[in-house]
């Protein structure tokens, strides 16, 4: 540790690219035998898959006729579903990479999740309304939940399946109880939540709008903390552990924040565009961002620590005949 | 004075020419099972596994035959809310996931040239008005294990077609 301080490392994010168009979304998996996995919603309908801890392309889910706008994994990524613009939300063998369900909707749906069983997915979209399929029977019509008053931009399970969470355009996130379908409570802001983010292992809800990123207890929906950022956020997400968030938005940079004290501690730039999308991976050793520019960024959490394809090389190394077979990133000027 | 990082290499791109999900890839091959038992272990008996492969490859030509047969022949596929569709037949693509047809006959007008989307579609069935004698009717339907993905088909076809699958 010592060394690595009196070396002052930089940080180097991995840049992934493929994609033509921006990156609005991006989900990981949870860690399975085969590691964890990442997938990113873009613009151009071409949703792809990736290895987690490396950035790697893996395949690309191909069918969706209009920009995809949500995409998430099941837990042990053997599933993804899709939200797109087509009015359209599909669900996808993630190992083949096949189209296993399209869902047709009435309008552009922007947000799809699984249950943790993953025999129910929640959708949700521009014609305002919470749907619930029964994966094991997708030729029934999905439970209807409507309430919002205008189109919903993100929706979640929460309290274990037994909740949902829904933020819309309408300046609410409205809390719903599956079973009754009734809504619980609702927060009101001033503008329309720009993310929300929920974390089971705690409870706790991460949400931005405005320069704010706010906690709040996913069950009751009382405030637990608000945090602001030098510039507008889009997307936030907490760390495992939760001793650390990340943080990106209008100003093309990401920022990370002690969670317990609030205060700024690192800032990176390195996208050429607003940052849409973030998050941290299962493990909490990197987080992703996904940005206007079209690429993903990974970024380490602890920088200059041996993980995925980054290596920490110690000052004795260097010059070594190993340090050859590395590969230094280039200077990014700012 | 701050030392960037190394990396051992930039993670990899999408490949060009494939949408991926390698099926060498560990993942794939654990979690891909197949419909026929015998290919899911690999303690399976040699010979049966040769047969088949064999009714696989006989399958998969014949699938491939069907298509050929009716390239440029007038066809119509049913879909989804028992909409019935003319068109005359080109060609598929390597993943069966489009058609690529002419004159396709739609119920707000004729398009000249069009691509017709195989996925979300249950059971396309290609029926050619033209031979009144012998309607060749080629149905496929899905045998499916896991998920529903198609793994392999069943072609029933009434007219020649049949015939030569049943002669190979």
């Amino acid at each position: 540790l010592a060394s690595r301080q009196t070396m002052a490392m930089r940080q180097t994010p991995l840049t992934c690219s493929g994609h033509t168009r921006p990156v609005v979304d991006l989900a990981f998996s949870g860690i399975t035998p085969y590691g964890y996995f990442l997938i990113s919603a873009c613009k151009d309908g071409k949703p792809m898959l990736r290895q987690g801890d490396t950035g790697d392309w893996i395949g690309t889910f191909l069918g969706h006729k209009g920009a995809v706008w949500g995409a998430t994994l099941n837990t042990d990524a053997t599933k993804a579903a899709t939200a797109a613009a087509d009015f359209t939300a599909k669900v996808w063998d993630a190992v083949s990479g096949d189209e296993v369900l399209t869902l047709a909707h009435k309008h552009i749906v922007k947000t799809v999740t699984f249950t943790q069983d993953s025999n129910c997915l929640l959708t949700g979209g521009n014609d305002k309304l919470l749907r619930i399929y029964d994966l094991s029977n997708p030729e029934a019509a999905p439970q209807e939940i409507a309430g919002h008053s205008s189109a919903i931009k993100k929706a979640l399970w929460c309290n274990n399946d037994k909740q949902i969470l829904s933020a819309s355009e309408d300046k609410t996130i409205r809390l719903w109880d599956r079973s009754s379908m009734e809504e619980v409570k609702t927060l009101t802001f001033d503008t329309s939540v720009s993310s929300m983010e929920y974390v089971a292992d705690g409870e706790i809800l991460v949400i931005t709008y405005g320069k704010t990123i706010a906690f709040y207890n996913a069950l009751s929906l009382d405030l637990i903390k608000l945090v602001e950022a030098p510039a507008p956020i889009n997307s936030a997400s907490l760390h495992p552990e939760k001793d650390f968030f990340v943080a990106g938005g209008e100003d093309f940079k990401l920022y990370k924040f002690d969670y317990s004290t609030k205060e700024e501690l690192e800032s990176y730039k390195g996208h050429f565009g607003p940052v849409h999308c973030v998050r941290f991976s299962p493990d909490g050793e990197l987080y992703a961002s996904g940005s206007e520019d079209g690429t993903l960024r990974l970024w380490q959490t602890a920088v200059g620590k041996t993980y995925g394809l980054w290596k920490c090389v110690l000052p004795e190394d260097l010059g070594a005949e190993n340090s050859e077979q590395l590969y230094t990133a280039p200077e990014i000027k700012a | 004075m701050t030392t960037p990082v190394s990396v051992l290499r930039l993670p990899k791109g999408p490949d060009p020419n494939s949408r991926g999900f390698d099926p060498k890839s560990p993942r794939f091959i654990a979690l891909c099972r197949t419909s026929i038992p015998t290919s899911a272990g690999s303690e399976s008996d040699a010979e049966q596994l040769q047969e088949e492969q064999h009714a696989r490859s006989v399958l998969r030509e014949t699938f491939l035959r069907c298509l050929l047969s009716i390239s440029n022949k007038k066809v119509q596929f049913r879909m989804h809310e028992k909409v019935k569709v003319d068109a005359t037949f080109g060609a598929s693509d390597i993943d069966v996931l489009n058609f690529q047809v002419s004159d396709l006959h739609t119920p707000i007008g004729v398009q000249k040239e069009a691509l017709i989307s195989t996925r979300g579609s249950p059971k396309p069935v290609f029926q050619t008005p033209e031979s009144s004698d012998t309607i060749e009717r080629i149905k496929y339907q899905k045998i499916s294990c896991q998920n529903d993905v198609m793994l392999s088909m069943r072609l029933y076809v009434d007219g020649l077609l049949w015939r030569d699958a049943e002669r190979g």
